[in-house]
């Protein structure tokens, strides 16, 4: 037998081992506990301490969702003296495919049942209990089962491992006015945790503070590389502290620290970001803004660029909430600017307009204004064409970025084979950027393979896009395993593509299986962000009803349709230009799954068609297949109804139908 | 400093006190909460005992608590002052018999309610004795459903009547889809089972008079209904189907001759106010108050808290200053499990750090792993929080928003207190997480 890897306590994990201790010594009978931590090294540390005290364990871990769920009976079997140890440190949306539980579903339906039967677990485990789960559980246990967490004698949050924020003192740093992202060869991680420890030390000292400049300097040199190297939790502290030694000196010296609290501020905006913290991102971008604003009336020369950085930003945080409009009014003042700036200096502020335009042509095409969002991308691919091409290694990566995006903005306008080539080119380059940095560049690398699919399979080359998608599939889902708040959206997303390609190969179940976790996902999302997750919702319920119509499951797809209509409907009341298409596409799929009732499926498809032809008559190509379904569906439905055309909608049906039926006899 | 044998004894003694369970009367840590002026002016267990003895014939009453404010104890309380004024009581905990995460229906319910009572008298010959618990309600269930020609499956194939009442009453607790086979099934028929359930209460009034004296009244106490929940797939019609049970049913839970109590969801009297009419009492038990609504410190409240926490052990040891002893109680809200597990937090505190007695740092440190259980809080939710926090009601959105508010009260983000109304406010410890939230969202994004 040989020994497993050894891993160091955090001191969280010391202390929660010896309070563990006390509560083993101290209890008379029946205890409860919960341990919350992503990391399973740092709950088994816990029951090691136990062992040590010659408690006695048993400690059980389920290997299914659907193990977990039924280990009641097995802990209830029969009184047990010791401690008894149920852990499951698995994350929430990890579905088990042979048997559709999560493993959120299977820990409320464990919590659930021990919930209610709390009076035997009391009668039984008079050693105590002891529940270890992933973080993201927390909040579905405490609903599960509240009489279980009334009673809990304990908490334990434990984190990954032991941390070592720090920096060295001074290192040539990169210092940035307009916080964005710095790009450049990835910062050594060894060279990263000697600086990290050595600024713990000069944090303990007090005479760091002598030069608070300097620390701030340090603060934010640290926290940059930490965020360049993916270390955000890291990054976070180190820019937090730096945010309130700022603000700590502000008053007392403004032209100094006025400046760095608004770097600090835009840098602690993009970390929380990355974390998916995105109210609090929004709240310290907004901070930085306004700060920026003021200076600038000061003195704009200094100020300027830094402002349109804390713009843009500002544009990406309000967007990440959903608030569109708010958004896009942000990032044309950036662009503005930025080309204003760029007219006098195009060198230093070309790669910040690019950034800018990329972004314009994102926030756009969130409002439905798809044209001005291709020419804004297209820009932007070539000003970072030319920068890529100068200096490879600093703007490839922007290169890839803005390349899926204007393959988007291409797929969106109908131009399928030119935004196929843009996206494959982003593939290749995010490819060999991840083999290079793996813990930078894989959530890029997935969202290039998650859009390259799309395109694959919008040219009908469906064997081609299956693959691609699933191997975005599985790269989200381990980033979201460890950092759910941050990539849980993007699995959804990817889940949902997923569902798609299986769909369009004919295997419906596993279709089914994807989508709905995907609407599962996406509801858990909305729950907390309404405004930014619900348009995905929507669309994600649309293609639920599609699997389950696929499936002859019709009461179910009627359901899920009639949800994802109801939610379009509210949004397009709002914001028309962006929610429309949607709207037609799920009136598309109710109508489908009204079949057994043709006048009002009819009267679906009506609706559908009339709010899409607008649509279809200014962007033919993007909505020539939707348009021509929808009239299949309603000639279809007609005929078996034996129902007339609406006579406002005649001409059109006519003259598709008859399109339709000559390209049929040219095939 | 200290690190002598004699503090870890007292700290272990005085946590070992604190361990959270219900006290029966005469348990020398029992503090008579609700007696006094601190919660309400009116004791609940008085108050229900009254309406039973103000009532000649029969009484329902409906009794709420949130989870951790003592009703478990407060009903052990009630027994026991029947008992004393020649009462017979009998205390049947529902959770043995519903399934509480699965909508409920009348007829389920009576089944389930009577099944109780009468294992309730098998269990205590003293009693009733008799053919009524000899034969009991779950066998009288079946013949029923075999008159009435209600045919369910894991009936049918059961060997004898004894199997068929047994499959009853486990399908009854373990098995939805029986359930769901039962309420469909009993549709047409809830006439005769409410007449056959009525005429079962009767016998067991009549086989308690016949032992015990025909002056002596039968009080049965269904406990723990207020758990029904469902989960997140199905509590909308987990929560409609119990106001409908008590809000569309009352006249099928009185008996007659029998006094009876049923514990219900404390959201129940929120979402359907007229329901209270509907009984003879609706009592909610709140948490002992320690602030007024408008912030000012409730003495009384802080002095029973301090009562109860000296019938555990010698507090003064523990806390350098009443103030810190004070702050801890403020921030814990009147809500007694959360005093309990910041004091145990505090001596183990205190036997870690050898140190006696424990100084603010510890406080604000076990305080803060404390707040730390209620966090994350979404920002829906904090701004629902928020708008309670300054009104005091329970802002209640929409009627299909009372899963969200049930969570709050299950979860104690919301505690309820009383000065004549109820009224709500936020855990001390996550107001600040809160109003920080709630500030974040503006208001033309509100929905």
């Amino acid at each position: 037998m040989t020994d497993g890897p050894k891993f160091m306590p955090a001191p969280e994990t010391e202390r929660a081992a010896k309070r563990l201790g006390r509560y083993v010594g101290w209890s008379r009978g029946f205890w409860l506990g919960y341990v919350f931590t992503i990391s399973p090294p740092q709950a088994h540390i816990l029951q090691d301490r136990l062992r040590e005290r010659g408690a006695e364990l048993r400690i059980l871990r389920p290997q299914t969702p659907v193990e977990l769920a039924s280990l009641i009976d097995d802990i209830l079997g029969a009184k047990y003296e010791g401690c008894t140890w149920i852990e499951a440190i698995r994350n929430s949306s990890t579905a088990a495919s042979y048997d559709a539980l999560t493993w959120q579903d299977g820990w409320a339906q464990f919590t659930l049942r021990l919930n209610e039967r709390r009076e035997a677990a009391r009668e039984l485990l008079v050693g105590g209990l002891v529940l270890a789960a992933h973080p993201s559980i927390k909040p579905i246990v405490r609903v599960a089962g509240p009489d279980l967490w009334s009673i809990r004698s304990f908490v334990f949050e434990l984190p990954a491992g032991p941390q070592g924020p720090g920096v060295r003192e001074q290192s040539g740093l990169l210092e940035s006015e307009n916080a964005s992202r710095q790009r450049g060869a990835p910062p050594d991680s060894e060279l990263l945790d000697q600086e990290a420890r050595l600024l713990q030390q000069l944090q303990r000292d007090p005479s760091s503070m002598q030069d608070p400049e300097g620390h701030v300097r340090a603060l934010l040199q640290l926290g940059q590389r930490l965020d360049a190297a993916g270390r955000w939790d890291q990054a976070l502290e180190a820019t937090r502290e730096a945010v309130v030694v700022c603000r700590q000196f502000a008053d007392e010296q403004p032209d100094v620290f006025l400046p760095k609290l608004a770097e600090a501020l835009d840098s602690l905006g993009l970390v929380l970001s990355e974390l998916g913290r995105r109210e609090e991102a929004l709240a310290a971008t907004e901070e930085a803004v306004h700060i920026r604003r003021e200076l600038v009336e000061a003195r704009p020369d200094a100020f300027l660029p830094g402002l349109a950085g804390a713009l843009n930003n500002l544009g990406n945080r309000l967007s990440e909430l959903g608030r569109r409009e708010e958004a896009l009014a942000a990032t044309e003042e950036a662009v503005t600017v930025y080309r204003e700036l760029a007219e006098a200096r195009p060198d230093a502020s070309f790669p910040d307009l690019a950034g800018a335009l990329n972004n314009l042509g994102n926030r756009l095409n969130d409002l439905g204004r798809r044209e001005e969002a291709l020419a804004a991308a297209d820009e932007a691919v070539t000003v970072y064409r030319e920068l890529a091409d100068a200096r490879p290694d600093a703007f490839l990566p922007d290169l890839a970025m803005a390349l899926t995006n204007f393959g988007n903005r291409l797929g969106k306008l109908g131009r399928r084979e030119e935004a196929l080539a843009a996206t494959d080119e982003a593939v290749r380059i995010r490819r060999e950027l991840a083999k290079a940095r793996p813990d930078a560049f894989r959530p890029h690398l997935a969202g290039a393979l998650n859009s390259h699919g799309t395109m694959l399979n919008d040219l009908g080359r469906r064997e081609e896009a299956l693959p691609v998608t699933e191997e975005a599939v599985t790269m989200y889902r381990e980033l979201a395993e460890s950092r759910p708040d941050a990539f849980l959206p993007d699995l959804a997303r990817a889940l949902n593509n997923l569902g798609n390609r299986l769909g369009a190969l004919g295997r419906r179940e596993e279709a089914l299986t994807a989508t709905d976790e995907a609407v599962q996902v996406h509801r858990e999302l909305a729950k907390a962000r309404l405004d930014a997750f619900r348009p995905e919702l929507a669309g994600a319920l649309n293609n639920l009803g599609i699997r389950l119509s696929e499936l002859g499951r019709e009461a179910d797809a009627l359901a899920a349709t009639e949800e994802a209509v109801s939610v379009y409907r509210e949004l397009a009341k709002a914001r028309p230009d962006a929610f429309l298409p949607g709207l037609a596409m799920s009136l598309a799929t109710l109508g489908v799954a009204q079949r057994d009732q043709p006048e009002l499926s009819a009267k679906t498809f009506a609706e559908g068609l009339r709010l899409l032809i607008p649509l279809f008559e200014q962007y033919e190509r993007a909505f020539a297949p939707l348009l021509e379904s929808m009239v299949a569906g309603l000639a279809e439905t007609c005929r078996a109804g034996q129902l007339e055309i609406p006579e406002d909608l005649q001409p059109l049906v006519e003259a598709r139908l008859s399109a339709l039926s000559q390209d049929q006899q040219t095939d | 400093m200290t690190d002598t044998s004699a503090d870890e004894d007292f700290l272990r003694t005085f946590f070992q006190n604190i361990s959270d369970q219900p006290l029966e009367p005469d348990d020398p840590r029992y503090v008579p909460i609700y007696a006094g002026p601190t919660a309400s002016k009116a004791d609940p267990v008085q108050r229900l005992a009254r309406g039973m003895q103000w009532r000649w014939f029969e009484s329902v009453q409906l009794f709420s608590g949130f989870r951790g404010t003592g009703k478990s104890t407060e009903l052990r309380r009630l027994r026991r002052l029947l008992e004393s004024h020649g009462y017979k009581v009998v205390l049947c905990d529902m959770k043995r018999y519903l399934n509480l995460s699965t909508p409920i229906d009348i007829s389920d319910f009576l089944i389930s309610i009577a099944g109780a009572l009468s294992d309730a008298l098998a269990q205590d010959s003293d009693l009733a004795g008799e053919d009524v618990a000899k034969r009991g309600y779950w066998q009288r269930a079946v013949d029923l459903m075999t008159r009435t020609k209600v045919e369910l499956e894991p009936l049918q194939l059961s060997a004898s009547a004894g199997a068929a009442s047994a499959s009853l009453k486990i399908g009854l607790h373990q098995d939805p889809s029986f359930r769901e086979q039962l309420q469909a099934r009993m549709k047409g028929h809830l006439g005769a089972l409410v007449d056959d359930v009525r005429a079962f209460m009767i016998d067991c009034v009549k086989a308690v008079q016949r032992k015990h004296g025909e002056d002596t009244k039968l009080v049965v106490l269904f406990d723990s209904i207020e758990q029904i929940r469902g989960s997140s797939v199905n509590d909308a019609q987990v929560f409609e189907s119990v106001q409908t049970l008590f809000e569309g049913h009352s006249d099928k839970l009185r008996f007659q001759g029998m006094h009876v109590i049923y514990t219900v969801p404390p959201w129940l009297k929120i979402r359907a106010p007229g329901v209270i009419n509907l009984y003879d009492n609706f009592f909610l038990l709140p948490c002992i108050k320690i602030r007024e609504r408008d912030g000012t410190v409730c003495d009384a409240g802080v002095e029973v808290l301090g009562k109860i926490v000296a019938a555990r052990g010698d507090s003064t040891r523990l806390f350098a200053e009443r103030a810190d002893f004070d702050h801890v109680l403020a921030e814990t809200g009147g809500y007694l499990r959360d005093l309990f597990r910041a004091l145990q937090g505090l001596m183990m505190n205190a036997a870690d750090q050898a140190s006696l007695p424990v100084d603010r740092e510890a406080i604000d440190f076990e305080l803060s792993e404390l707040r730390n259980h209620y966090v994350p809080i979404s920002l829906q939710d904090a701004r629902w929080l928020a708008k309670v926090a300054h009104s005091h009601e329970a802002e209640l959105p929409e009627h299909d928003e009372i899963p969200n508010l049930s969570r709050y009260f299950d979860t104690h983000l919301l505690l309820c207190y009383r000065n004549g109304d109820e009224w709500y406010d936020l855990h001390p410890l996550i107001r600040d997480t809160v109003e920080r939230l709630a500030s974040r969202e503006p208001d033309e994004d509100r929905s």
